[in-house]
């Protein structure tokens, strides 16, 4: 089992998810599982955990309007110096939890 | 510090139910699986007293944008960063400038992590108008005048 399928089956099973599927899928579905040796809820819980992780893991994208692209575009554009604050706020995380690791 | 097994999140309580339930409860999965990279700081007994999360991300932007600012054409036109997605600090200690010291940790965590695999600013959501204040004023900038979504810009941090 996989470290994802692991760390999920570990949780509480607290919720109850309903969905419809093929009368073929789901006869497939009690194939598959009873011959990995899970009960049906085991197995979905097992896929679908590998599979969420991998596409979550995946879709780093954050999804900006034109607008916001064109924002960001235009702020890449200029050239920031760190600030008086900046350098303050730096000194003051530096006196709290030290240097930043290497 | 990366949050490890060690570390007990049990009693932190920041006063926001869901900045609270995600350390309590799904913090260590989604560091585990790699979703995100949880950092926090302790007090003498390994108790959790504020934390933030950070991720890596990428904005695609739109061919026809770049072509109108000259940049010409580009096969797969995106701009990586990082994502400050939650940050917490327990009740006794707000007040105290540490959640601001705690943002230019992140930022420089994000800057060092940059010189790796990429990325030149760090963005946040915030989830309403007077944390966003808060963030302007740690030198993020909003990406319009319709938008919560800002970012700083990883050349600004010392």
């Amino acid at each position: 089992m996989s470290e994802a399928a692991t760390l999920y089956r570990a949780l509480p099973a607290e919720e109850r998810q309903e969905f419809r599927l093929p009368k073929l899928l789901k006869e497939h579905l009690g194939r598959a599982a009873a011959q990995s040796g899970q009960s049906v809820t085991e197995y979905i819980t097992t896929v679908l955990a590998e599979r969420v992780t991998q596409d979550l893991a995946a879709s780093t994208e954050w999804v900006l309007s034109v607008d916001e692209q064109a924002a960001l575009l235009e702020l890449l554009a200029s050239a920031p110096e760190p600030s008086a604050r900046a350098q303050a706020v730096a000194e003051r995380a530096k006196a709290l939890f030290g240097e930043p690791s290497p | 510090m990366p949050l490890a097994p060690t570390h007990k999140v049990g009693a932190f309580s920041s006063g926001d139910a869901e900045i609270d339930r995600f350390l309590h409860d799904q913090a260590v999965v989604e560091q585990t699986l790699r979703l995100s990279q949880v950092y926090v700081t302790v007090n003498a007994v390994d108790e959790v007293c504020a934390y933030f999360t950070l991720s890596p991300l990428t904005v695609r932007v739109e061919p026809s944008l770049l072509t109108r600012l000259g940049v010409g054409a580009v096969p797969y036109p995106s701009i990586g960063g990082f994502l400050l997605g939650r940050l917490g600090v327990a009740t006794h200690l707000q007040g105290r400038g540490i959640g601001e010291a705690l943002v230019m940790r992140a930022a420089q965590i994000a800057k060092r992590e940059a010189a790796f695999v990429g990325g030149v600013f760090l963005a946040v959501d915030p989830k309403d108008d007077r944390l966003m204040g808060w963030y302007a004023r740690q030198d993020f900038v909003a990406l319009g005048a319709r938008t919560r979504r800002m970012v700083l810009l990883l050349r600004a941090v010392p």
